[in-house]
């Protein structure tokens, strides 16, 4: 069977505001990192330990105790064993090195997005240094985005990047009621799915512009109530051509006509479906999306005039009888292949005749072709 | 100009105000703008030509020497004490072959000038207590390079260089004109400073094989000016949402919510137990103390303490920052001034040396040269190496036990990353000390425009009195709640001059001003001074009229004996009138001056009117009519002048040079800015309700200074009169003058005509006055000011009272916002207006409000605590704040003035020991001359003025003879020995304050002899027990010491003494002795009795027997 695949791809509704916020940002945690590998090797920290173990003076134990609790990387109470215990906190700082810190009140630009196909709601978020806004642009409006935590998808190296939070998690603590919505453009966002039959499972891509600078992401997470079999048979649905597809051959089944849509490639067994406003159930629309779907003849019939159409094709000389059964295996294993099923082709000199039949058919409307004259001949030079 | 755009984002996310309404920020516009407004300009002058000194690189070579083979700290301090200038002398003779000279150094102990150049090592091997030690001398290579200033600016510029305010940069050519950035760089090389000698002018440079004469540029550092301003920015453009109660300070709100309660919830309450540093309740005044601190601790937003001298101010700080850090807060700690920040660190110092105070972890930012003792050990910098260094060392040292993988890791970092635990610290750090403008050196404050992201959880501001609003809005902005100490009584901000001067940038001035309209502020001002005044009357003539009317009250008279001539053939268009310019002349016996029109002196008059001027009047030309007047004249005036005795030269002189011109007007500035400064010193003279102090007189000086033609405005609009309309009217004129063109003159008509129809029209007030409001809306701005001339005009000449007054009303009614835009126009009150916020400490204005004093209260008083001070929100305020009333430092002797005369008998009360309390009469008792604690030795000396700072050579004389004798005794008697009960060292601190540099130098010269140091101010000889502190009062302020020696100086007038706040400081400064050293005689004379009176009541009423003739 074929590999093909579907891409689907839409324009995001992207809404930019100006917001005041308190956030908390991932950043290196310098020596509170060694501080909770310490307290990973002996499960929790306290004074005696800091002391002992890396020689911090006493008022130094003391604070450090207290800045611990505040960033709650480790518990408030004493344990039995007088030792504040690690928290889950803790314990990812000593895995990755880096900590959450406070940062707040201070004003950004935000990007939302309510797609399904993207599964955060804010694209990113950018830090605005100094920039006015006006006094009419100002609302009330609840965002809800208290205690958002997600991954920044916009990283860039270039100067202007750098107002762009350059953590890699960013959670949003308050977002202050009135804010401003930012009209500039900046230029679309498009989100791609691609599905492909053997990994059943979606990969999310978004990539586009914003403020002339290409942005490519590919989010890890996948949706997960999406297959591919769903994406894909819903667009047949959308064609009309549902009944047609043979789930067991993972074909659609194709009425044979020579001189039909050029779409349909009876040779590579595939044809060309092209949607103009696809609808996909909990997708929704997307852009015009255009797939290779695989084919099988419909009926014996068409089997038939498939394999005749196949090993014309291949007859382009002077054939000799061996030659034209060795073709005839070759196209006849093709079908089978494509099809579990063929239909036995004529001998060749029931082929003959049926050509000429056709040519006689075909020489009353149109001038002789050089093939006519080569069939008027004789099939062996001894004749 | 600075541009203001408030971001309404911050502003919409404040939170509510009771009454539901958002804060406005125009309300904190109209005190923050103009604080704004004269930074900039400040800092645009301070840019505009730098100044130019000249240097000489002179043959000094630099030493730093060093001492081996010492055993401990003590034994290289003793080392170092004995050795003296003499002694490198005699050392360096004993060895080299050339005859070295030490220069005497202002620098550390380690820094030694050697002339000539020294070019290679010297090791001088002594030997003392049987043991050998080694000095090394190593040469510090550079240019010793010595300014030469030539005037006042230049050496204030070089004092700023050494501030580091300004920064000097090399000139190579003259002449040459740097436009951009590049080309400064290619043409005046950075001048790189290795050491500086700030007492000797000189500095230490990087050599610049350059001639020995060169020229360098003073670039001033507006980077403090740049942070303030920032500040300031920040705080109206995008306010944070703990800004809030900083903001609600200049918040106008109306009555009904001020009358609630605002008192808070105590939350956070101290047992008993768990005082530490306010445990002895024999200590009177302890509860308040304690008071004070439970409210700092739980007040949302802010507390006030109020604490004379010696009243345990730095105790109830530590108190606060022990029970805070408890409870797990984050402090800041700010003062203005680096002792007070570093006494409170001493004190931790202590306490931690003891091995206490262990949730106290501080921090000082700042530069470590201006930190002292023990505080520098607590510079961020310091603690993190020192830190590192000793964890390293332990680390390594426990190598060969095995290390587990998180002290493997940890040692890796610190090994390998510099300065590694350097954030750490910051982060852990609950206590950051500094200077209010040294703190933004805080890493995280330094980048992050007042954005950051943790504010403190309380500020205290220690020596609040000597900060003003826009210092402290600075560290204000990284805090959530603010902790004010201080006292107004003591010495006022310190504000520069150029700061002062921006102001005049700020007031609209017409653009001529300097070159005529000041003139005719000063010609009325220089006729004040008992002078006659030849100037031309009838030009400039509103001004001239305005100050006419005014000065006539003050004694001024106006002579202007012209009439226009008729007669058109006549060149002149003015003809003398001798009749009367004779009546006129005869009104001058018992005026304090006249202001004389020039054209009055013809060849043929010039010499019978002077004849008639009683010869105690100088004779002045303004140089404002030097051009029209005719030279011939002039000098014949000069010439009977000459004759007749008559001072003359003042104006006259200086027309013959234009440059004298120019400097002359600055000189007006200064006299004004100088005078408004003055105004402010005496403010607490207003109170006495004399008019012969100096604080009245230098306002009336003021009012003749100040140009006065313009409107200066009401508390009230709704108050005016129909008389002060006339005011209004004027202050139109001027200001319709300034907009004049010759289309202009059309539009006045044509407003004349359309108001006269209107009124013709409508009897009825109310239908006139919409009328011509619609008018008004459409007119443009000249037309504008006309229509209000005319309605005045209107309104003037209705004859009814009644009818009069209706109208009056409906156009205050209508036109109450033109009156508004005025305000914002008059010159004098812009200034006023900007002084009100300029000068005051924070503590006083939030006590007392801007309207603090009358002279101040022009403009419109809104009802907020920064105009109206705590009787805008009394219960709020009163429910914040704690007066100490009990003094622990000063013999009741020596307490007993400042208490009557500084605080009304009601503060620096004295613990008397009844119920068994602490009597500081008995802690105080010392057997030195017999129970004389208050002494005023009267010295019989003359102040003498060299450049700018005055000294007493005698006075000096005579405290080195009483300090001698006090070192005699000391000697002998140990503290410890005294004192049975006391924990303190040894030694006897002694101070030796002064009101002047020239006499803290020439103190300081003696002392030096004595102690044969190198030290300049600080002295100490542990075998006398003894150490010694010489300073000017105003940086003593926040210190004391057992002894103090204080010298007056001034022997033929008061000078800046006479400032109640200045004295005040310097009277309050000693534990069991002070010693005044002045001319007795002269300080209770009637002069310094009107001057004053406090200053008299000293020389006067402290016990005959207390004096000594000397």
């Amino acid at each position: 069977m074929e590999l093909y695949q579907i891409t689907l791809r839409r324009k995001l509704k992207v809404e930019k505001y100006i917001v005041q916020m308190d956030l908390r940002l991932k950043k290196n945690a310098g020596t509170f990192y060694d501080l909770m590998k310490l307290a990973s090797e002996n499960g929790g920290l306290n004074e005696d330990m800091l002391i002992k173990r890396f020689y911090f003076t006493h008022p130094m134990a003391n604070r450090t105790i207290q800045r611990c609790q505040f960033f709650k990387l480790i518990d408030k109470n004493l344990n039995p064993q007088n030792i504040f215990q690690i928290t889950e906190d803790g314990k990812d700082v000593a895995h990755n090195g880096s900590m959450f810190r406070q940062e707040s009140g201070k004003k950004y630009r935000i990007y939302l997005t309510k797609d399904q196909l993207v599964p955060q709601r804010v694209l990113t978020i950018q830090r605005i240094k100094r920039e006015f806004t006006k006094r009419k642009e100002i609302e009330k409006r609840n965002l809800n985005l208290d205690g958002f935590s997600f991954q920044n998808i916009i990283v860039g190296n270039e100067q202007d990047d750098k107002l762009f939070l350059d953590s890699n998690e960013v959670i949003i603590e308050k977002c202050y009621e009135q804010m401003a919505k930012d009209n500039r453009t900046l230029g679309n966002l498009t989100v791609s799915v691609q599905f492909s039959p053997q990994k059943e499972k979606g990969d999310i891509n978004i990539d586009g512009k914003i403020l002339d600078k290409d942005v490519s992401i590919s989010l890890n997470e996948n949706i997960e109530h999406l297959s591919f079999n769903l994406v894909f048979l819903s667009l047949l649905k959308e064609l009309g051509e549902l009944e047609n597809w043979d789930d067991k051959l993972s074909a659609l089944r194709q009425k044979f006509d020579q001189n039909g849509e050029k779409k349909i490639n009876y040779r590579n067994f595939t044809r060309k479906l092209t949607i103009s406003e696809p609808r996909i159930p909990e997708i929704g629309l997307v852009d015009p999306v255009s797939f290779f779907v695989p084919i099988v003849p419909a009926n014996n019939q068409d089997c038939l005039d498939w394999e005749k159409l196949l090993l014309k094709d291949k007859i382009n000389g002077v054939c000799l009888q061996e030659e034209y059964n060795q073709k005839v295996t070759d196209v006849e294993n093709l079908m089978y292949s494509k099809n579990k099923n063929y239909i036995k082709l004529p001998s060749q000199q029931e082929f003959v005749e049926e050509l000429r039949l056709d040519s006689k058919m075909d020489s009353i409307y149109k001038p002789r072709s050089e093939k006519y004259w080569y069939l008027q001949a004789s099939l062996t030079l001894e004749n | 100009m600075v541009r203001i755009d408030i971001d309404p984002i911050f502003w919409n996310n404040l939170p509510k105000l009771k009454d539901e309404k958002q804060l406005n920020p125009e309300d904190l516009g109209k005190v923050i703008r103009p604080l704004i407004e004269i930074m900039g300009h400040y800092k645009k002058n301070l840019e505009i030509n730098p100044p130019i000194i000249n240097c000489l690189k002179e043959e000094i070579g630099i030493a730093r020497f060093t001492i081996k083979n010492f055993e401990n700290l003590d034994e290289l301090k003793e080392l170092k004490d004995e050795i003296t200038k003499e002694f490198f002398m005699e050392k360096l003779h004993q060895i080299g072959n050339k005859s070295y000279q030490i220069e005497e150094s202002s620098n550390s102990k380690e820094i030694i000038l050697i002339k000539p150049i020294l070019t290679y090592k010297i090791d001088i091997p002594i030997t003392k207590n049987g043991k050998e030690f080694n000095i090394n001398i190593t040469p510090i290579s550079g240019d010793y390079v010595s300014f030469k200033p030539k005037n006042r600016k230049e050496e204030t510029a070089i004092r700023s260089i050494f501030n580091r305010r300004a920064q000097a940069k090399l000139v190579k050519e003259d002449n040459i004109e740097i436009k951009s950035y590049k080309e400064i760089r290619d043409y005046e090389n950075s001048f790189r400073t290795i050491l500086s000698f700030r007492d000797e002018n000189a500095v230490l440079i990087k050599s610049l094989n350059n001639s020995n004469k060169f020229k360098i540029k003073v670039i001033p550092n507006t980077s403090v000016l740049n942070k303030k301003m920032k500040a300031l920015l920040s705080l109206i453009e995008r306010p944070k949402t703990y800004f809030f109660p900083l903001l609600q300070l200049f918040q106008k709100f109306n009555s009904k919510i001020n009358d609630d309660n605002e008192n808070f919830e105590k939350i956070a309450q101290i047992q008993d137990g768990e005082w530490k540093y306010l445990d002895q309740m024999e200590f009177p005044g302890i509860l308040q103390q304690r008071e004070f601190v439970e409210k700092a601790l739980n007040t949302p937003d802010f507390a006030i303490l109020e604490g004379p001298p010696g009243s345990g101010k730095t105790t109830t700080i530590l108190e606060i920052l022990h029970q805070a850090t408890k409870r797990g807060q984050k402090i800041l700690l700010v003062a203005s001034t680096h002792v007070a920040v570093d006494n409170v660190l001493e004190k931790i110092d202590e306490e931690r040396q003891k091995g206490e105070e262990l949730h106290i972890f501080p921090i000082r930012i700042g530069r470590v040269e201006d930190i002292t003792g023990v505080a520098k050990n607590y510079l961020d910098v310091e603690v993190a190496n020192n830190e590192t260094a000793r964890i390293l060392k332990e680390l390594k040292r426990n190598k060969l036990r095995k290390l587990s993988e998180s002290q493997n890791t940890f040692m890796n970092s610190l090994e390998t990353k510099k300065g590694f635990l350097h954030p750490f610290t910051l982060d852990i750090a609950n206590v950051v000390c500094g200077t209010t403008i040294g703190i933004l050196n805080f890493p995280e404050f330094k980048y992050k425009d007042f954005n950051i992201n943790e504010p403190f959880d309380m500020m205290i501001i220690d020596e609040a009195s000597k900060t003003t609003l826009q210092e402290f809005l600075v560290p204000a902005l990284l805090a959530k709640k603010w902790i004010i100490i201080g006292d107004k009584m003591q010495l006022s901000p310190f504000i520069e001059e150029g700061e002062l001067k921006a102001l005049w940038n700020r007031c609209n001035l017409p653009k001529n001003f300097e070159e005529d309209h000041s003139w005719v502020c000063n010609e009325f001002f220089t006729a004040s001074k008992k002078n006659i005044v030849i100037t031309d009357i009838q030009s400039l003539k509103t001004e001239v009229e305005e100050n006419i009317s005014k000065s006539e009250l003050e004694g001024i008279i106006t002579i202007n004996g012209l009439e226009r001539n008729t007669n058109s053939n006549s060149k002149n268009n003015w003809k003398v009138n001798l009749t009367e310019i004779y009546n006129d002349l005869i009104r001058l016996t018992g005026a304090r001056g006249a202001i004389i029109d020039y054209r009055c002196f013809t060849k043929k008059y010039s010499k019978s009117i002077l004849n008639s001027i009683p010869p105690d009047f100088g004779m002045l030309i303004s140089p404002r009519i030097e051009n029209s007047i005719d030279p011939q004249i002039i000098r014949k005036l000069g010439n009977i002048c000459e004759i007749q005795n008559r001072t003359s030269d003042y104006y006259y002189k200086s027309t013959r040079e234009k440059r004298t011109w120019i400097s002359s007007m600055q000189k007006w500035i200064d006299a004004v800015t100088w005078r408004l400064k003055r105004v402010y010193e005496l403010r607490h003279q207003f109170e006495d309700n004399r008019s012969d102090t100096i604080f009245s007189e230098t306002m009336k000086d003021l009012n003749i200074l100040l140009p006065n033609w313009t409107f200066s405005g009401f508390d009230d609009f709704n108050k005016i009169e129909t008389e002060d309309l006339i005011q209004i009217k004027k202050a139109m004129i001027i200001k319709s003058f300034n907009l004049l063109n010759v289309e202009d003159i059309k539009k006045k008509w044509l407003v004349s005509d359309k108001i006269s129809i209107i009124f013709e029209n409508k009897t009825n007030s109310k239908e006139f006055f919409e009328n011509v409001l619609q008018l008004y809306k459409k007119s443009d701005e000249v037309m504008r000011s006309y229509l209000i001339i005319e309605i005045i005009w209107i309104i003037f000449k209705i004859r009814d009272d009644k009818t009069q007054r209706e109208w009056l009303n409906s156009f205050k009614s209508n036109f109450g916002f033109v009156f508004e835009d005025l305000l914002t126009y008059s010159i004098g009150n812009k200034v006023f207006d900007t002084l009100r916020i300029e000068f005051p400490s924070i503590i006083e204005l939030l006590q007392e409000g801007l309207m603090i004093r009358p002279e101040y209260r022009n403009t419109n008083i809104y009802n907020c605590t920064i105009y109206k001070g705590y009787d805008a929100k009394k219960n709020f305020w009163e429910n914040r704040e704690i007066k100490l009333t009990y003094q622990h430092r000063m013999h009741p002797d020596i307490s007993k003035f400042v208490r009557d005369n500084f605080y009304g008998g009601k503060q620096v009360k004295d613990p008397d020991g009844t119920n068994n309390t602490y009597n500081i009469l008995t802690e105080r008792e010392f057997p030195y001359r017999n129970g004389k604690r208050n002494i005023w030795y009267h010295v019989r000396g003359n102040e003498e003025k060299k450049n700018s700072s005055p000294k007493n050579d005698k006075e000096v004389d005579v405290i080195y003879k009483l300090y001698c004798d006090f070192e005699n005794w000391t000697q002998k008697n140990p503290k410890s020995k005294i004192l049975k009960n006391s924990k303190e060292n040894n030694l006897w601190s002694v101070a030796v304050i002064t009101f002047y540099r020239g006499q803290e130098r020439a103190l300081s010269k003696k002392f030096q002899k004595h102690f044969q140091s190198i030290a300049k101010y600080n002295f100490k000889d542990n075998k006398k027990n003894i150490k010694v502190k010489i300073c000017t009062v105003d940086r003593f302020q926040g210190q004391e010491a057992d002894v103090v020696y204080l010298s007056f100086v001034r022997t033929n007038s008061v000078g800046f003494l006479d400032s109640k706040n200045r004295l005040n400081v310097s009277l309050s400064r000693a534990k069991f002795m002070q010693i005044l050293a002045g001319n007795k005689r002269f300080f209770s004379s009637n002069k310094v009795k009107n001057r004053s009176p406090i200053l008299w009541k000293l020389a006067t009423q402290i016990p005959e027997d207390y004096f000594i003739e000397v």
